[in-house]
């Protein structure tokens, strides 16, 4: 055997030896990611359970939230067609109470013309005084039954129940606000689970079908303002008219520029032909 | 004068009624209603209307665009439009002054609220019935 080929051999056994070397200090590194993996294996198992479950659950929050929104609209719709009916007999009421009203003070006018036709065929040559009280106890004694059937009462009852009414309506307004707070939330809840989709994908070989959608609701479905609030609509109007002024504002202050720049035009002008 | 003919714009039903319900109280009884944008379009070509309420956020067709598509049709330019929306930012209602809507109300809103827009409206715009 040749002196080279010995060499050879020699770092090949040398090579051997610290692949060997590097091996046996390797093998409790790779125990240990062994050990780790074989841990993580039921955790993962859990979370895939965790976030199928989830999955799961979401669209049937979303049921439920359609529910919730359904509800609130047929309990407005309802309250509605009452208040509407209410609307149209208080104004009725309204109506004949105003019309009493002026019956009274028509009658008013007669009885006091039968009390002064009474008087005169009572006492024919009239003493001014006796006359006087005669006709006073006359419109004493009606001003005393028509209060007793006047309407004032009744009117202004009326026009509390009206505004009462009115109050009732106005704050029904939280049914449309509360469906688009609620829309928000079934989009939220919607890229939520597409995420978890994704994530379930990486777990699964199989490939998901394509499912029917399971977060169209129609009531649901529309088109919502995420900052939309019962509370505070007072100071939102104040914000709005305060940028509706500075707006009208700002825009009065324009004609003026266009008649600046007018004049800087023409004077440029006058400038250049002389 | 011959009453005032408004359209109503709003994708929600329930607030369609009450705005209706609320301009009745005040003394306008002509009130006619749509669900959207498009739909507004088509009833003011079909049935006209002196005066616009608008929703903003609506489907088909929002209360911008439809502000947008009026003032760009001679028939409407001038007509009196009032925004009736949940969007209460500054930059919300700058926008809508951009397209020259006539005044801004925020929703929740109060029916004294509503009158007091309404008139404010009607005293700067000639108004011709339709």
């Amino acid at each position: 055997m040749k002196e080279e080929d010995l060499s050879v051999i020699l770092n090949k056994v040398e090579e051997l030896q610290a692949l060997l070397v590097f091996s046996q200090r390797s093998i409790p590194f790779l125990q240990d990611i062994f050990t780790f993996v074989n841990d993580m294996v039921p955790v993962l198992q859990q979370l895939r359970t965790s976030v199928e479950t989830t999955s799961e659950k979401l669209p049937k929050a979303s049921k439920q939230l359609d529910k919730v929104t359904t509800a609130t609209e047929v309990a407005s719709t309802e309250i509605l067609n009452i208040l509407e009916t209410m609307f149209t007999k208080i104004q009725g009421m309204q109506t004949e109470a105003r019309n009493r009203n002026a019956e009274i003070e028509a009658l008013k006018a007669s009885a006091q013309e039968i009390a002064e036709r009474l008087h005169l065929l009572a006492i024919p040559s009239g003493n001014g005084d006796e006359r006087a009280a005669f006709i006073g106890a006359c419109e004493k004694h009606f001003e005393g039954v028509a209060a007793l059937i006047s309407s004032e009462k009744e009117i202004a009852e009326l026009d509390t129940l009206q505004s009462d009414c009115t109050n009732i309506m106005i704050a029904l307004q939280v049914q449309d606000i509360t469906a688009q707070q609620i829309a928000a939330v079934n989009k939220m809840m919607q890229s939520v689970d597409t995420g978890l989709n994704r994530l379930l994908k990486h777990f699964s070989k199989v490939q998901t079908e394509t499912e029917p959608p399971k977060y169209k609701h129609r009531r649901l479905d529309i088109v919502f303002d995420v900052s939309a609030e019962y509370q505070g609509g007072e100071e939102r109007q104040h914000l709005a008219d305060s940028v509706i002024e500075e707006t009208k504002q700002a825009e009065k202050g324009k004609p003026e520029e266009g008649v600046k720049r007018g004049k800087k035009r023409r004077a440029r002008k006058g400038n250049t032909t002389a | 004068m011959a009453a005032l003919k408004f359209l109503v714009v709003d994708d929600s039903l329930t607030m369609r009624r009450i705005v209706n319900n609320t301009l009745k109280t005040i003394g306008h009884e002509n009130v006619i209603e749509a669900g959207d944008g498009k739909d507004a379009m088509a009833k003011l070509l079909s049935e006209g209307a002196d005066f616009l309420i608008t929703d903003w956020n609506m489907p088909e067709m929002n209360g911008l665009d439809l502000v947008k598509w009026a003032r760009g049709n001679a028939q409407f330019a001038k007509m009196p439009i009032l925004m009736v929306t949940t969007r209460g930012n500054k930059e919300d209602v700058i926008e809508a002054m951009k397209v020259r809507v006539n005044n801004y109300i925020v929703k929740p809103f109060t029916a004294q609220g509503l009158k007091e827009k309404i008139d404010q409206i009607l005293k700067t715009v000639e108004v011709k019935p339709a």
